[in-house]
């Protein structure tokens, strides 16, 4: 399918969501629409072959993709974790300025448009904070910090190829990866393949020339309801004090909140 | 005020440190912008150079926030900067002011 949107040079988002026990398809349905909203650009979703999307994206690409993976959720539960794959970005986007997102973020301002006009190869974030602080960022006791896969902008180009080859090179053998980089945690996480290709492909040095220079906001607590007025968003949660925040980017962790109706009717608020 | 709306209210509390912790980062995200394919970052002291300059207008290079060098125009740049770093620092103002307004603790 063309993409009728392209222009000289296209750009555009792209969503990965592979349905476990959590309906991430659903949830990329809702957090698209204040991606559409908040950055005007076309949004492909990426999926398997059963899923179901309900938002109207410019593409849905549908791949096959490993299952196996398990992480806990904000409630210490074992949950299944599609995150395979997610390498593929770089071959399925059909865009040349792509801006690769995790479902679990929310898009609440443009800031992100700053960066896909500068032509770097790619940047993600380094750093990423929350109101307990910021949020810790190695990949063990003794090992080197990790970035942030939530948000990836990428042109497309000969150094960008070389980065998603090494994540896809880094998931084929991710148990030698863990041993060579004392990971702590044994469980894939792009979040680690990306950190360990970004620090071979720049000479084994962490080069802060990849970083997105801001933090990522990410919620980290459950989630009761979040609540947009004109300009701040209140979040509420179970187990302490409400915070008061401008519109702005957030990751929420809370999956159980973002398939809920409080976060379609928090969607809705938002883009009316 | 009855105790049932006193403990309403407690909830209802937000942590004024936190609030304002978070505004902030939100400001130093806002205070970047693009211009001539770098990013920079607003702040006085860039622009006062810049002001300042007083060599050819057509051939000022600034570093941007990711290392390199940006050629900018003199004037062009200075409208920018001034008008962006105004504009989210009178935001800034305004909202910790409500901020304040609103603290609890």
């Amino acid at each position: 399918m063309q993409n009728s949107r392209k222009s000289e040079k296209s750009k555009g988002v792209v969503v990965f969501a592979f349905n476990t026990s959590v309906d991430y398809v659903a949830i990329a349905d809702n957090t698209s629409k204040l991606i559409e909203r908040n950055l005007k650009l076309p949004i492909t979703l990426i999926t398997d072959h059963d899923a179901e999307p309900q938002f109207e994206y410019d593409q849905v690409i549908r791949v096959d993709v490993a299952s196996g993976n398990i992480k806990l959720d904000v409630s210490y539960q074992q949950v299944e974790w599609k995150n395979f794959g997610r390498y593929l970005a770089y071959e399925l986007s059909p865009y040349d300025s792509t801006v690769l997102l995790d479902v679990d973020y929310l898009v609440l301002d443009d800031s992100l448009l700053k960066l896909i006009d500068l032509n770097k190869d790619y940047a993600f974030h380094y750093y990423s904070s929350s109101s307990n602080g910021d949020l810790y960022s190695s990949m063990g006791p003794y090992s080197l910090p990790f970035i942030w896969a939530t948000v990836i902008v990428f042109n497309k180009s000969d150094k960008t190829k070389m980065l998603f080859d090494l994540v896809k090179r880094i998931q084929d053998n991710y148990d030698y990866y863990c041993k060579l980089y004392n990971i702590r945690e044994r469980n894939f996480r792009n979040d680690y393949a990306f950190a360990i290709a970004n620090i071979i492909l720049n000479g084994y040095h962490i080069d802060p020339g990849h970083n997105i220079p801001w933090k990522m906001f990410t919620i980290t607590d459950k989630v009761d309801r979040l609540i947009v007025d004109s300009k701040n968003i209140r979040a509420y949660f179970t187990n302490k004090k409400p915070i008061l925040m401008p519109q702005q980017n957030i990751h929420v962790m809370d999956k159980a909140y973002l398939q809920s109706t409080q976060f379609k009717d928090f969607v809705t608020d938002v883009t009316g | 005020m009855n105790a049932e709306d006193i403990v309403k209210q407690i909830k209802q509390a937000t942590d004024y440190q936190i609030n304002r912790s978070i505004l902030r980062e939100k400001i130093q995200t806002d205070l970047h912008f693009a211009y001539n394919g770098g990013l920079f970052k607003a702040d006085p002291a860039q622009y006062t150079f810049v002001m300042m300059w007083q060599g050819d207008a057509d051939a000022l290079f600034l570093e941007d926030t990711y290392g390199n060098p940006i050629k900018i125009n003199q004037k062009e740049f200075l409208d920018l900067s001034t008008e962006h770093y105004q504009k989210v620092m009178n935001r800034w103002h305004q909202e910790h002011a409500e901020l304040k307004k609103i603290r609890k603790i």
